[in-house]
């Protein structure tokens, strides 16, 4: 409740194909979303090294997301399917750790889904804030 | 010895609790898993009997990772900011005399004349160990085959002897002297004699032999190159918990956490069997199998430092065994030699 | 016990005098009570040494990448099927390997049975029919007690009779105890578990299907910092990750840790999410079906947008 006092951290980490030629489509089409998500580009979903997940989460990013290509639709054949598997697996360890899965969420659209990518980043936004700021474990003691 | 005393059992926890007014104190504690040395707080019971720790006092002197310095690189300099060291005067009660002893092997290597570790050394100086001699030893303990004793004073301010009710207790330093108040009451030739018949009985059970003799026959270079070697190590999954549990080892690596421009060093464990251990900067690895990672660890506790310094660097507290996943039993790999 | 032990020995000193293996890869009698050790035998003599007890906690697979030659292994049922995923993997092939395994009836924690006051002469003969309640968690969980593939050939594959594994009056584990509590209540658990944690590389060394090599202890992302506890639940969620539809509840990696991490506490909801989401799908039971993780298929259930 109130003013938070910090800004939000939101990384979105996109993939080469679909997720970050979305992002540009979006761009292109004027659609703005908060500056606080910050876009991280990779090869492949299917291929993010999880720990890339985990360690934004214990450096107190708010919220994470993960866009990749659409289901049967992947660049990389079958890229989407083992991506879509690999991450709710990642869901379901934060989830039986007790950490927030609800900030960790995943995105599988077109290249040219400009308007579908602002949406989904909006929406995350907002859950984001209304869950609060995460403080990771910096500075948790020993 | 300075001085022998008797503690009544029920008379610890208030001595402790007195000085926890100038002092950090610090005693083994059941923490839900494992017995564990932790901090004591006013108004705690005190474990006065149990099992040996698997990790030793060690990680009160050479912790698991510590800060060692702090750096800022600027456009034509680099800041380093060295860790502060800790002053704060510490009591370790409750310490195992072969993980006293083990520490003056650790001070052989980490207080080498003209470039100590300043953080071990601050904590060295700044903590006062209280001996219990050993009732309870790991199933695995050897202590008094290298030279150790379930009851040692090496390394000790003060040991105390379990005689039921009380402690018999040796002061042993001025360090330990210090620590004396009015929770003590003079000792009887009695307390005496009982304490020695407890130390005897308990060094009988603690031995094993391991025929060291047998390598004195032999050059250091026949040793490194017997057959043996390429059979012991057959079964080790290279995890380290051996040296980590370890109280006489001292390895270590240094690691870098950087952030931008800024960063810190650390001073962190380490262990001779894992594959990168001696790897150089330039990539090239001195023991790149596990056969002579595993010769390595063995041999540098009994040939390479007793070349060195006169002593084996092994205590006999048997934790090695106790924490091996696969269950190699060292006392074996060393008993057993076989020179051919 | 005593009769499965015999069965064993027989078969691998056969095996040796027939010149069909090269090294039986087995467990022998461990230091002290209560203990066994993985035991490599070269010879037909050294076959002596081999024994099967309700305290043969390591999986014995992990060594099959690492050893030449032809193989003759003692497995228990799991350490069976972490075998056939290591063949489905490429580590290690079927043809090189004997498969010497038996109806498993679980092991023993030696804390309970040590609080009943059993004694360590017993160690050679006590089993789960004995004391139910000493069972490890991930053996009450157990749904496989046989091998799904075996070669000891020509002798009763099995030790017990079918049906009727013994089960404790209290089947509850700490994986469903933590099930009940808060988000917040599991995390705090496991800050706690995790302070403990001396980075050392058991837990992954001695899971055989686990092909990360513990290198993250040792980097810069796990290896240090402040938040040592964070830091250790950090690498060790990754390993569990890695292991979502392999990890066939062997108990390895927590009887490795030497501070006693309940490590199974984690695997164990993991595999039962991945048995919600796949079907039913049991790791390392079929030498034809993989991980659902390795699998390009859409999900069973359609996850979109979180």
């Amino acid at each position: 409740m109130g003013v938070s006092e910090r800004r939000l951290t939101i990384l979105g980490i996109l993939c080469e194909h679909a997720g970050a030629q979305a992002a540009e489509t979006a761009g292109m089409e004027g659609l703005i979303y908060s500056p606080d998500v910050r876009l991280m580009r990779l090869l492949c979903a299917a291929d993010i090294d999880h720990l890339l997940i985990l360690n934004a989460l214990w450096e107190g990013v708010d919220g994470i997301f993960v866009v990749g290509c659409p289901t049967e639709r992947g660049y990389f054949r079958g890229c989407s399917e083992l991506a879509q598997r690999r991450l709710q697996a990642m869901k379901d360890v934060l989830e039986v750790a007790g950490l927030p899965a609800e900030r960790f969420r995943t995105l599988w659209i077109e290249a040219s889904d400009g308007k579908g990518f602002v949406s989904f980043v909006n929406s995350f936004y907002e859950d984001i804030k209304r869950l609060g700021p995460w403080n990771g474990f910096r500075g948790k003691g020993e | 010895m300075l001085a022998d005393v008797l503690i009544v059992k029920a008379k610890v926890k208030y001595w402790l609790e007195a000085l926890l007014d100038k002092v950090e104190v610090i005693v083994p504690k059941f923490t839900g898993t494992l017995i564990e040395y932790a901090p004591f707080r006013r108004g705690e019971e005190v474990m006065l009997e149990f099992k040996t720790p698997v990790l030793s006092p060690k990680i009160f002197f050479f912790p698991k990772s510590e800060r060692i310095l702090k750096y800022q690189k600027r456009k034509s300099a680099v800041n380093v900011i060295p860790a502060p060291v800790e002053t704060r005067g510490r009591v370790i009660f409750g310490v195992k005399p072969c993980d006293a002893k083990a520490l003056l092997l650790l001070d052989k290597q980490l207080l080498r004349v003209g470039a100590p570790d300043p953080y071990y050394q601050a904590h060295r100086s700044r903590t006062t160990l209280v001996g219990l001699g050993t009732s309870q030893p790991f199933e695995t303990e050897f202590s008094t085959s290298v030279g150790s004793s379930p009851f040692g004073e090496e390394g000790l301010d003060m040991l105390f002897y379990d005689l039921g009710k009380e402690f018999y207790v040796k002061v042993l330093t001025d360090k330990g002297k210090r620590l004396l108040d009015d929770n003590f009451t003079p000792a009887e030739e009695f307390h005496r004699k009982t304490a020695e018949e407890i130390k005897a009985r308990a060094e009988a059970k603690a031995s094993y032999s391991l025929n060291l003799e047998r390598w004195q026959k032999y050059s250091p270079l026949e040793i490194f190159n017997l057959p043996y070697w390429s059979e012991v190590y057959l079964t080790c999954i290279e995890c380290g918990a051996c040296t980590f549990a370890c109280p006489t080892s001292s390895n270590f690596r240094i690691v870098d956490v950087e952030t931008g421009s800024e960063g810190e060093r650390y001073r962190v464990w380490d262990a001779p069997t894992f594959e990168r251990f001696a790897e150089t900067s330039a990539g090239y690895n001195p023991r790149l199998t596990l056969k002579e990672r595993f010769r390595d660890w063995v041999l540098e506790k009994f040939l390479f430092f007793p070349l060195e310094h006169k002593d084996i660097n092994c205590t006999g507290c048997g934790r090695c065994i106790e924490v091996c996943p696969v269950k190699i039993d060292f006392r074996k790999v060393v008993g057993n030699v076989r020179f051919e | 016990m005593n009769e499965l032990r015999m069965i064993l020995q027989r078969e691998a000193r056969r095996l040796m005098e027939a010149g069909q293996v090269d090294v039986v890869i087995g467990y022998a009698r461990g230091p002290y009570a209560w203990t066994t050790a993985p035991f490599f035998a070269f010879n037909k003599n050294d076959c002596i040494h081999l024994t099967v007890s309700s305290f043969c906690t390591q999986n014995l697979s992990v060594y099959l990448p690492k050893v030449e030659g032809r193989v003759a292994i003692i497995a228990k049922p799991c350490d069976v099927r972490t075998i056939i995923e290591l063949i489905q993997d490429n580590q290690v092939r079927r043809e090189n390997v004997k498969i010497l395994s038996f109806r498993c009836p679980g092991m023993l924690n030696p804390k309970v049975l040590e609080e009943k006051g059993v004694s360590p002469d017993q160690a050679g003969t006590v089993s789960s029919k004995d004391y139910p309640e000493a069972l490890y968690d991930w053996c009450r969980v157990c749904i496989h007690r046989e091998p799904p593939d075996a070669d000891l050939k020509g002798e009763p594959r099995f030790l017990f009779e079918k049906t009727d594994y013994p089960m404790p009056a209290d089947p509850t584990t700490l994986a469903d105890r933590l099930e009940k509590k808060t988000p917040a209540e599991r995390l705090n658990f496991w800050m706690g578990e995790f302070a403990r944690c001396i980075r050392c590389k058991a837990c992954m060394h001695s899971c055989p299907v686990y092909y990360g090599g513990g290198d993250q202890f040792d980097s810069i992302e796990g290896a240090t910092g402040e938040n040592q506890p964070a830091e250790n639940f950090k690498i060790v969620l990754s390993f569990v990750h890695s292991l979502a539809g392999k990890c066939t509840e062997c108990g390895a990696c927590e009887s490795a840790c030497p501070v006693r991490i309940p490590l199974l506490a984690l695997h164990i909801p993991m595999y039962r999410k991945m048995q919600q989401r796949y079907g039913g799908y049991e790791p390392g039971l079929s030498y034809d079906e993989v991980s659902p993780l390795l699998k390009a298929e859409p999900m069973p259930q359609i996850v979109e947008g979180g």
